[in-house]
This record gives C-alpha cells, sequence and structure tokens, in this order.
C-alpha cells in the first residue's frame, strides 16, 4: 500500500495508530523513497533539536513580570475603586447631611454682614409687642428666653422673622441718649465684624453705626446706636440681665 | 511586589508560565526573528493570558499559552512583514519539496552547519509551516498539541509539519552547499 510523506513524517514522530504505522513499516521495507523521506524527516529534526539551543530569556522575564505588575496594580485600583465607590459616595454624602444637621442643630456661628444688614429690613413687626416685650421675644424664639431688661429701655417696636435660615428678632427703641435697635439672633456666637473688647462683649460696626454684641444662652445680641464705644458697653450693661 | 504578594492567581499564574517561559520567548524569537519584536510579542502573549487566566481550561498550559502567541503573531506581526517571506500564510503557493532518494544529503554534512545557520535556514520556511515545525520539533509539542495551538486540524499539521521539513531540508542544503560542506560537483558525482 501506497503512503505518503505526511504519514511517514508522522510515524517518524510517533504520531501513528498502530495500524497506520504497521502500514508505513511495510512500505519503508519495501520501498527505497520512503525511507529516505523517513530519514529526511529525523535529519531535519534532529538537527534542529541539536542546533537551535534555548535563549536567554532573563531580562524578556523580568519585563514581562513588570508588566505585569503594572496591570496587578491597576487591577487592585479599579477593583477598589469599583467595590467601594458607592460606600465612598454614601459617606461623603453622609457626612455632608451629618455635618448640616448637627451644624443646625447646635452650631454656634458667625453672622455675616450681609445677614445682619437683612435683620434691619426683612422682618416682621408684631402689633402690641411694647406691651409684652418678653413674652413676645420667648414666643419669636419658640419658647427660649432672652435676659434681658426691656424696662431700661423705652421699646417702640419688634419684629421678627428668619435671617441666614436663624429665628431673629429686632426691637426698636430708644433711652435717653437716643435710638436704639437691638437684633437677637439664634444661634450665633459672634457678629462678623466684632471684637471682643472684654466683659463677654464686642464691639463693631453695622453700616457705619457703632454696636456692642454679646451671647445669651444659644442666642446672640447686638445694640446698635450713634454713640461712642464707652457708652455702648455702658448700654449693654444696662440691658444684659445679669 | 506590593500587590503580588497575596494575590493567588499571579502566583498561580507565575508557577504555570516560568517552566515554559523559554518556549514562550523562543518561539516568539524564532516567528518575528527580531529580538525586540519577540520581546513585545511575550510581553503581549503574557498579558493576554494573564487576563484571561480565569478561562484557561488546566488542561495544557503550555499549548495554551503558545497559541494565544501564534494568534498574536498571525494577527499582528504577520502585517507588518515586508519581507520575502510575507504571504507565507497562503499554503497552496508553497513549493511542494518532495525529494528524489539520491538527494537526500549526508547526516555529517547537516552535522558541520552552525546553529546560527539553522536559525537563518529555518527563519526562511514560510510562517504555517514554520510554527508546526518549530512547535513540535523544537518544543516538543505533539501534533494534538500543535492542532490546539494553531486552531487547526491534526491533518493540517500533519501536512505542515511533513512540508516544513521539507522546505527546511533544502534550506539547510543551501547552507551547506555555500559554506561548502556540500559541493555541487561532490552531489553530481554521488
Amino acid at each position: 500500500m501506497k503512503v505518503t510523506a505526511e504519514q511517514i513524517h508522522a510515524y517518524v514522530d510517533g504520531e501513528l495508530t498502530p495500524e497506520e504505522a504497521g502500514q508505513v513499516e511495510a512500505a519503508l521495507a519495501a520501498d527505497a523513497a520512503c525511507r529516505a523521506e523517513a530519514e529526511s524527516a529525523r535529519l531535519v529534526k534532529d538537527c534542529l533539536t541539536a542546533k537551535c539551543a534555548a535563549h536567554d530569556c532573563r531580562v524578556t522575564w523580568q519585563k514581562s513580570m513588570d508588566r505585569l505588575n503594572e496591570l496587578d496594580k491597576a487591577r487592585t485600583t479599579e477593583t477598589f475603586i469599583g467595590r467601594y465607590s458607592w460606600a465612598f459616595a454614601a459617606a461623603v454624602l453622609a457626612f455632608i447631611i451629618l455635618a448640616a444637621g448637627v451644624n443646625r442643630m447646635s452650631g454656634r456661628t458667625d453672622l455675616e454682614q450681609a445677614s445682619m444688614a437683612s435683620l434691619f429690613s426683612g422682618l416682621n413687626v408684631m402689633e402690641g409687642a411694647e406691651r409684652d416685650p418678653l413674652g413676645k421675644i420667648r414666643g419669636a424664639f419658640g419658647g427660649i428666653d432672652c435676659d434681658i431688661r426691656p424696662e431700661a429701655l423705652d421699646i417702640q417696636e419688634i419684629a421678627y422673622g428668619q435671617v441666614a435660615g436663624r429665628r431673629a428678632v429686632r426691637m426698636a427703641a430708644r433711652d435717653s441718649r437716643g435710638p436704639i435697635v437691638l437684633v437677637m439672633v439664634e444661634g450665633v456666637e459672634r457678629f462678623e465684624g466684632f471684637a471682643s473688647a472684654g466683659r463677654d462683649l464686642a464691639l463693631g460696626k453695622m453700616n457705619g453705626v457703632n454696636g456692642v454684641a454679646w451671647t445669651d444662652g444659644p442666642v446672640g445680641i447686638a445694640a446698635f446706636a450713634n454713640r461712642e464705644p464707652e457708652r455702648l458697653l455702658a448700654l449693654a450693661q444696662a440691658i444684659r440681665g445679669r | 511586589m506590593l500587590f503580588k504578594r497575596g494575590n493567588p492567581q499571579r502566583e498561580r499564574f507565575e508557577r504555570m508560565v516560568s517552566p515554559c517561559f523559554s518556549s514562550v520567548y523562543g518561539t516568539a524569537l524564532r516567528l518575528t526573528r527580531n529580538p525586540d519584536e519577540a520581546q513585545d510579542l511575550t510581553q503581549e502573549a503574557l498579558v493576554r493570558a494573564y487576563e484571561a487566566f480565569e478561562r484557561f481550561d488546566g488542561r495544557n498550559f503550555k499549548a495554551w499559552i503558545l497559541r494565544i502567541l501564534t494568534n498574536l503573531y498571525i494577527n499582528r506581526y504577520r502585517r507588518l512583514k515586508r519581507t520575502g517571506t510575507a504571504g507565507s500564510l497562503d499554503e497552496e503557493n508553497a513549493i511542494e519539496p518532495t525529494a528524489p532518494v539520491e538527494e537526500i544529503p549526508d547526516r555529517q554534512l547537516f552535522d558541520r552547519l552552525l546553529g546560527a545557520e539553522v536559525e537563518e535556514a529555518l527563519a526562511k520556511v514560510p510562517d504555517v509551516f514554520r510554527i508546526a515545525v518549530i512547535l513540535s520539533d523544537l518544543e516538543g509539542m505533539s501534533y494534538d498539541e500543535v492542532a490546539e495551538a494553531t486552531e487547526v486540524p491534526v491533518g493540517t499539521v500533519r501536512s505542515r509539519i511533513a512540508r516544513g521539513r521539507a522546505i527546511l531540508r533544502r534550506e539547510l542544503e543551501a547552507y551547506a552547499r555555500a559554506e561548502g560542506y556540500l559541493k555541487d560537483d561532490e552531489e553530481d558525482d554521488e
């Protein structure tokens, strides 16, 4: 039976079934051309095996490992971001909400000049407030008492409302030296532009008018009048209950 | 190393690739015939293999990674070739080098050839035949493994190996003749 060159090469490589191998062996025994083909196959195969040495691949190995390290690094970062991105976003959001809540609930903060300006124009006037000023102020602040002495002043008008999201009261009054505007804002610790003047009092200005400020519990209070700072400090002492 | 530690998949991949890395690089070098290209091809094959490692079926890692390498070479590098062997993937156009009995050279003549000369002769074998011969004769892969690596039937592998060796034999003879190991007149006398 005639065999092909492919079968002879496969025979040399030990890749034939026993049945095919038997056919090739028979052909090799009978045909010089088949033997020559088999010898040629062995010759080339042996030549390659003997002459082609392994190449030094240490540099390529190190560079390949470096590439895999970079890939691992990128994967780790991607995995971390992918796995925790929602957690990060949720944490940031929770922090913002919590901080806002804490600030809202217990935050004692500064009142900026721009917000202070709205104390003089944007509040609602209470009717008959001069008859029970402390009661009106307590009502405006939701039950919080402000320790001031209304009898020290001739109260003409009381207005209430909100400034910078905080409950606020404005009181127009007079004393023997002239008109006074008293403002009270919940949760304000310091009025912008006011500096400490000792004895828990601070002095400053609003639209060129001198003012004196202090805190009474959770409420920041400021009195404005066209008079010298020393007079304002004395006025504050007169108005303050303690 | 920071990310390597505690990465079982990476450690497992390295354990599997380490024993056959010289085969991967050697095959890349014999396919591209250029050290820089071989290095790029090897790195690219390793990255592809690493990325696809979860899909490795666990049977024959060497055949699997060499399949990635040869596919990369065929798809990417062959297009770049502008040498005389470009387009050598076309099997139909390959010459049939079956030689008469009297042309089979003496084994001692091939023994005189240097390794570099054999490598150069191998480089002249068209791609598809060269790949099959490299995987079979140099990497010791079975026909089934070569078939898996090159994604062709075993019958095609048989054909490619036989024809590849025949072409290589002709090239080796040419080198032997050029180097004076085999003289035309001697051959004629025989």
